[in-house]
């Protein structure tokens, strides 16, 4: 029943009604000025021309891809049955953080946002340290301080999130400012999200990096919510990379669900971070899942805008792209999710069995040596541990 | 044995409603099989499962209230000692099996040992509750402060409000010998489930805020009836059972594809409606847990025979409440049939509209009444309509123009099953 038939003046009012149903821009991306390398079938039909990337770093980035996504099927499960606390989802996001991760050297600096675990697994990071994070086990190297999924590791020069939305942009500036004051020519990255941009610090830090030019990549990752505010009383800007105008940095829009174009930007941008200053990145991509385990999208969006975007999922498009040049085939495709799913397994089991960090540890970290009044508190609390076990030792 | 916790899946719930369980006693599970659809506060969840094994006890039934940190389920792990008892958190063992939904669950253990209790008492101010025990304890009249909450920390929970309800209301008949007085008797409360509490929240918002205008109508049914009877053999031979719900979804289908208000939703906040290619049935069924809506999908691509598969499933699968939220999802008009109910002839009805979306019908059962055909009084089956529409959006015409489609699809249902 394709045609729907009816008296004159339905039809009519049927058509000036009808609103215009939610579009994906990707699928606009020369209209709405979003630069782009493959469309939905994975054809290079974009603006960019194809990066030239050795076939087995692609590969790579495109099993980490689907390792990322299969870390959030599993993840999901893992706290609604109670085993982890929380969860914040990545589905969908997997192309901005692995192409802008491949673009960058492991002796650059990433700080990375909180719907990132593939910038880790890029970076070498065990995937049993992964969920050691997400147990909070002693495997985690922050011993279970910190929420699920808000990673970083030093010795990886990844930077963890501060939970404080924004508030580690201008920190980025002064990281790469002091790299570029001394002569070092590593490299900057920072993620962040679209509701991030109303945050003081974003200003802050794109008006310094206007003025003083440190070697930093901007990368906005717009996936349309911040929680529940959506891009329309989010920001009166068309885009949220204009802002870069206001503050003399170099800016652009990539589709950020095309892995291949986030390479190319953020390369480019990379590269040239050391003479011509910070590049500001708006990645357009969607968030498919819930802001956090603890939220409800039902209540502020319809599945209709979420619909939308499926057929421009990150990974489809990518798998298309290496079908295409016969790097990747079905069979590939099957052996890697059974192999993702049986080390998430393993992990699990390998982090699950691991101890929780003794109480004694929450205590470090902070100073370099421990100042009176946290050794005191430490003493206090063993104090009454010992007298809790003692007490259970006699019943 | 390992023991399931009910975890807080929502940062900060304290208890969730066990809607239904999707596994029995005895079976065997996968780690993450899906056990069970609990509501909470913020949203209906699927709970998966921590462990593979074998289920030996579901510790509560659908429709209780069970407290976050009490024992949810038992499973028996594959090759572990029977004996020892396996939890996240290690507590005492109720004897008892759980009771009725208001009964108190076994105490959660307590997660500060005991020493730091107080340092952490002492730094709560104020009363502890959580929003929805509020709005309850405001509905009931009780007085926040006059209680002490019996969760962590002094934390007020539901079955507090409960207890102190049933205090206020504790029958005085039980001194009596002689039959009660009834003129003094105190008035018996009756608490709103979550379903009902959603349901008069939603009605009370489409009655106040939509422009209901219903008009009645009455349709002959002879070519219902024939129908019905004509393709009947056809449907047994299928195992299917031709409803008269059915024949009516399908009509109703029709008239929809060509009456796109009729088929949409409203966006309040632009004043805008959204214009369904697709008719998404909502259809108003009686059930334990009061009235519940199923939405029977894509109507207008439907054979009557596919329908009446997917009605059938529908309704078995509601009787053994198994429904999800996803089976209430995405309506764009409802219908309500009080046919198989009907014992009174119901001339008309002022169906409330299921907001958001605009209209909503009503119809009555089949039944011989007297009518007027060829300018002769006669009796013949006929149905009674009862539309309501939401005037904001659409106008009187457009009001007509769809039941007249209706009246007509209804005379001669056939045009529905050739309609394009
Ligand atoms: C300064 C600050 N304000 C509020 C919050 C609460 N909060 C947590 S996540 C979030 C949304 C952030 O949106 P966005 O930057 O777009 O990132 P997304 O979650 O969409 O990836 C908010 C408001 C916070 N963490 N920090």
């Amino acid at each position: 029943m394709k045609s729907p038939k009816s008296s004159a003046t339905d039809a009519k009012t049927t058509k000036r009604d009808q609103p215009p149903g939610p579009v994906c821009p990707l699928q606009n991306a020369a209209a709405n000025n979003i630069r782009q390398v493959i469309d939905d079938q994975g054809k290079l039909t974009g603006d960019l021309p194809e990066p030239d990337i050795a076939p087995e770093k692609l590969l790579h980035m495109y099993e980490t891809m689907v390792m990322v996504r299969a870390i959030d099927d599993r993840g999901w499960i893992l706290q609604r049955s109670g085993r982890i606390e929380f969860w914040i989802p990545h589905c969908g996001l997997e192309a901005v953080h692995n192409g802008a991760t491949l673009a960058y050297e492991d002796d650059d600096w990433i700080v990375m946002g909180y719907r990132h675990p593939g910038v880790m697994l890029l970076r070498g990071v065990p995937l049993v340290q992964l969920f050691a994070q997400f147990f909070g086990r002693d495997g985690d190297p922050f011993k279970g301080r910190r929420l699920p999924t808000l990673m970083g590791d030093r010795r990886y020069n990844i930077v963890p999130t501060t939970t404080q939305v924004g508030s580690y942009l201008p920190h980025t500036c002064g990281m790469a400012m002091a790299a570029k004051i001394k002569g070092d020519a590593t490299n900057f990255m920072v993620m962040f999200g679209d509701g991030s941009s109303s945050r003081g610090e974003f200003h802050s830090a794109l008006n310094f990096a206007g003025v003083h030019k440190p070697p930093v990549v901007f990368i906005c990752e717009n996936n349309g919510w911040a929680i529940s505010t959506p891009q329309s009383t989010q920001t009166a800007s068309a885009t949220y990379a204009e802002k870069g105008d206001a503050y003399g940095v170099r800016n652009l829009v990539v589709d950020g669900n095309d892995a291949l174009a986030v390479y190319s930007v953020v390369k480019e941008a990379r590269d040239m971070g050391h003479d011509e200053g910070a590049t500001l990145i708006e990645a357009v991509t969607y968030r498919m899942g819930y802001h956090t385990s603890s939220d409800n999208p039902d209540l502020y969006r319809e599945q209709a805008d979420v619909d939308v975007w499926v057929p421009w999922d990150p990974l489809t498009r990518l798998r298309k792209y290496l079908e295409r040049r016969k790097l990747w085939n079905k069979k590939k495709e099957d052996a890697l999710w059974t192999r993702c799913k049986a080390e998430i397994s393993a992990a699990i089991k390998a982090a699950e069995a691991m101890d929780f960090p003794t109480p004694a540890t929450m205590f470090d970290d902070t100073y370099e040596e421990q100042t009176w009044l946290l050794q005191e508190q430490k003493a206090h609390l063993l104090a009454d541990i010992a007298e809790l076990e003692r007490r259970e030792g006699q019943k | 044995m390992y023991e399931f916790i009910l975890p807080d899946i929502g940062e900060g719930i304290s208890e969730a409603l066990l809607i239904n369980w999707t596994v029995k006693t005895g079976e065997r599970i996968d780690e993450d099989h899906l056990v069970a659809t609990i509501s909470t506060d913020k949203v209906d969840v699927e709970l998966p499962s921590p462990r593979a094994g074998t289920v030996t006890e579901l510790c509560w039934q659908p429709g209780d209230t069970v407290l976050v940190g009490s024992v949810f389920m038992r499973i028996e792990d594959d090759g572990a000692a029977t004996s020892e008892v396996e939890s996240p958190a290690a507590r005492a063992e109720p004897t008892a099996a759980p009771k009725a939904a208001t009964a108190h669950a076994p105490d959660p253990a307590p997660v500060v040992a005991a020493p730091v209790v107080t340092a952490v008492a002492t730094s709560v101010s104020g009363v502890v509750a959580a929003p929805s025990t509020r709005k309850l304890a405001a509905e009931k009249g009780i007085d926040l402060g006059t209680l002490t909450g019996s969760g962590e920390g002094g934390r007020i929970l539901r079955r507090d409000i409960e207890a102190a309800t049933s205090k206020t209301t504790a029958p005085a008949a039980t001194t009596h010998t002689t039959s009660p007085d009834l003129s003094t008797a105190e008035p018996q409360r009756e608490a709103p489930s979550g379903v009902r509490a959603t349901m008069a929240e939603r009605m009370a918002h489409s009655v106040h805020t939509l422009a209901h205008t219903t008009m009645n109508f009455e349709v002959p049914a002879d070519g219902l009836l024939a129908l019905q009877e004509r393709l009947a053999p056809a449907a047994e031979a299928d195992g299917l059972k031709l409803s008269m719900t059915v024949i009516l979804a399908k009509c109703i289908a029709t008239a929809l594809t060509r009456h796109a208000r009729f088929n949409a939703t409203i966006d309040e906040e632009t004043c805008g409606l959204l214009l369904h290619p697709g008719v998404h049935l909502g259809l108003a069924l009686a059930s334990e847990r009061g009235l519940t809506v199923p939405v029977l999908r894509d109507v207008q691509t439907k054979t009557l025979f596919a329908l009446a598969r997917n009605l059938a499933e529908t309704v078995e699968r509601g009787r053994n409440n198994q429904l999800q939220s996803a089976d209430f999802r995405d309506g764009t008009f409802t219908l309500t049939n009080t046919g198989g109910m009907e014992q009174a002839s119901i001339l008309s009805g002022r169906p409330v509209i299921n907001a958001p979306q605009t209209a909503i019908l009503w119809v009555s059962r089949i039944k011989t009444r007297p009518r007027v055909v060829n300018e002769q009084l006669e009796a013949g089956p006929m149905i009674n309509c009862s539309l309501s529409f939401d005037h904001r959006f659409i106008d009187g015409a457009d009001g007509i123009a769809f039941v007249n489609d209706i009246a007509n699809l209804f005379e001669i249902p056939e045009q529905a099953l050739a309609a394009e």
